[in-house]
């Protein structure tokens, strides 16, 4: 196991700033308030969940490098978004109701060639777990995950650069695949 | 001559009056959600039909293999070692263990977890422990692994049937292959599988999938009408059913087919950019086959029993070019109201790196278990098995409605003068690409 650098760990201010970003982006997902929700990305913003596959330890993680639940950017998120502002996207009318758990978080500075002019890249790794709830079923769909994130901070602004959350299931237990993680 | 009634009297009577039903357009709720009718069909249909395994673009190296489902049974799709593709059933002769334990890798050999006994990637026995103390006389020629008794490479696409007596695939096919083909066989090097497939457990019947892929076009206004205002989709595919731009192809041997099309003399190629288009051509189809692609929006059909295709061009976004991308799906049952999705994203062999990851975008941005359009078909799927596994329908008798352009319900005769296979229909207006998909199932059903 890799050890632990202090050296390469955040200050408590970055540390808490990015946890308050990452609240509130739950905060404003559980709402679904995307519109505001797709404020809070880079334009460039690199949004990605692969198909995670079965393997024997020796076929390695089974992390597709090819395939994805979704593979987003800007263009692709916001019609997204826009299709479900519509009463008519079954998938999500009635809504289901989200509920997002963000926890172990762990916050890292980016390698300098990821830093755009006047901004600076933190790596920010967190698990997540998803609980869903449709209709009238009373058990809910979890989804768990890793989230290895980049943030983008100018000043007192932080923006969601880069996102891949690694699932923990390969077959997904659910109709739709029609939220956000 | 007795009845298939009297000869299986457990079966619900509905089932054989189904013939009757269906030349009336109509259909009893309960196929979509009935214990008995489910394990029929796992039997009948399943066990016997041919059904799709994979393609072979998955597993291009000797030793590569793809654990697959032929109804709710596991086999392993591999290439041997000596370079052959084949479906071997995941079950170790001994007794009984999983061979294979995972979805897919490379391995010179499987062996079972349980006892040890081990085989070559050809399913040929490799190794028991203590053969000379305990299975001198054990023939290991004899306890391979078991292979499905026949399988079919279609031009990439493999299939296997476990029915020791059934046709050949290109027979069960039949006249269907003019269509399969344009989807499979513009370009010269034929069609290659994107990525690993999509997963996902729908709440909903295995058939309701396969029907609505071989043309219940006027699902579309309605189901889809979340995506079909924005920008992403041709008008002429957005305003289906319509009498100017839909086709539909029925009875072509028990397969069927939905068509949306340009005009005569325009070009679509389902929008492939002019980089893919200009490899298509007539090495292995005929010119009436590319006139169709040409003018192709949408092809979307199912060879029964529950392999579906959609070959169409869509943007994941408002400020990109469309894109032509094929997905191919398996409606794999797991239960009398409840399937797994499976489902792949292809492009031809010749389109370029970067075309194949703007056609994978795509794809997955609308038909996947997150895309735009499969989303809210499989919310709505549910319903028709929900319905159909009602005390009170059973009570009722209820039977669902496909008269839609039955006969003199419809305003429209079939072309005389199409030049492929099987009925067409010069609109997208009617029901009769699921009337022949579930006269297939009921022919499958009622066979004993």
């Amino acid at each position: 196991m890799k050890k632990l650098d202090i050296n390469q760990t955040a200050d408590d201010r970055i540390e808490k700033e990015c946890t308050a970003f990452l609240y509130r982006e739950a905060e404003l997902l559980d709402a679904w308030e995307l519109h505001a929700w797709l404020k809070l990305l880079t334009p460039d913003i690199d949004y990605r969940i692969p198909v995670r596959t079965t393997r024997m330890k020796k076929n390695g993680d089974g992390i597709s490098k090819r395939a994805f639940i979704l593979e987003e950017d800007m263009g692709s998120l916001t019609l997204r978004v826009k299709r479900l502002d519509s009463d008519y996207a079954w998938s999500e009318n009635p809504r289901s109701r989200t509920r997002r758990m963000v926890a172990n978080i762990r916050v890292s500075p980016c390698a300098a060639e990821g830093e755009t002019a006047g901004a600076k890249l933190w790596q920010v790794r967190s698990n997540v777990a998803v609980y869903i709830h449709r209709g009238d079923e009373a058990q809910p769909v979890v989804l768990t995950g890793e989230r290895q994130d980049q943030l983008q901070q100018s000043g007192a602004t932080w923006l969601l650069h880069k996102r891949l959350v690694l699932l923990d299931t390969t077959v997904l237990g659910m109709d739709a695949f029609s939220i956000f993680i | 001559m007795s009845s298939p009634k009297s000869l299986d009297p457990d079966l619900p009577d509905f089932l054989f009056d189904i013939e009757e039903d269906l030349r009336q357009g109509l259909l009893p709720a309960q196929i979509y959600n009935n214990q008995k009718i489910y394990e029929l069909e796992m039997r009948r249909i399943f066990a016997r039909c041919w059904v799709f395994i994979g393609h072979e673009t998955e597993i291009p190296n000797p030793g590569d293999y793809a654990s697959r489902k032929i109804g709710e049974d596991p086999f392993i799709f591999v290439r041997g070692e000596d370079g052959v593709i084949r479906v071997l059933f995941n079950g170790c002769r001994h007794r009984g263990g999983q061979v294979c334990l995972d979805e897919s890798g490379n391995a010179d050999s499987f062996t079972c977890p349980l006892h040890g006994w081990s085989y070559k990637t050809s399913g040929e026995l490799e190794g028991v422990p203590s053969k000379s103390e305990g299975y001198r006389k054990l023939d290991f020629k004899d306890w391979g692994l078991i292979s499905a008794p026949h399988t079919a490479n279609y031009h990439g696409l493999v299939f296997a049937s476990l029915d020791p007596d059934a046709k050949p695939f290109e027979d069960y096919l039949g006249k269907f292959r003019w269509y399969l083909d344009i989807q499979l066989l513009l370009t010269k090097g034929g069609m290659e599988i994107l990525g690993e497939p999509h997963r996902w457990v729908v709440n909903a019947n295995w058939k309701s999938g396969a029907e609505n892929f071989t043309g219940d076009s006027s699902h579309t206004p309605m189901t889809h009408r979340s995506i079909l205002g924005l920008k992403i989709i041709n008008p002429a595919v957005a305003n289906s059913p319509n009498k100017k731009h839909g086709l539909h192809v029925h009875d072509c041997d028990g397969h069927a087919i939905s068509i949306r099309q340009l005009e005569p003399g325009k070009t679509a190629f389902w929008d492939y950019p002019e980089e893919v288009t200009r490899h298509f051509g007539t090495q292995s189809l005929s010119q009436d086959q590319v006139d169709l692609a040409a003018r192709g929006l949408v092809h979307d059909g199912t060879v029964f029993p529950n392999f579906s295709f959609i070959h169409i061009g869509l943007s994941d976004s408002e400020d990109k070019a469309p894109a032509g991308f094929l997905s191919v799906r398996v409606w794999q049952p797991r239960g009398a109201g409840k399937m797994e999705i499976w489902s792949w994203i292809l492009a031809p062999k010749e389109a370029s790196d970067s075309y194949k990851r703007r056609a994978y975008r795509v794809g997955m941005s609308s038909f996947s278990p997150s895309g735009s359009f499969e989303q809210d078909d499989v919310v709505l799927w549910p319903m028709v098995a929900r319905t159909g596994g009602t005390v009170f329908a059973d009570k009722v008798r209820m039977k669902y409605n496909f008269q839609m352009g039955l006969r003199d319900m419809g305003s429209t005769p079939p072309m005389t003068d199409f030049p492929g296979p099987g009925e067409v229909m010069p609109t997208a207006v009617g029901e009769c690409g699921p009337r022949t998909f579930h006269r297939s199932w009921h022919r499958w059903m009622t066979r004993a």
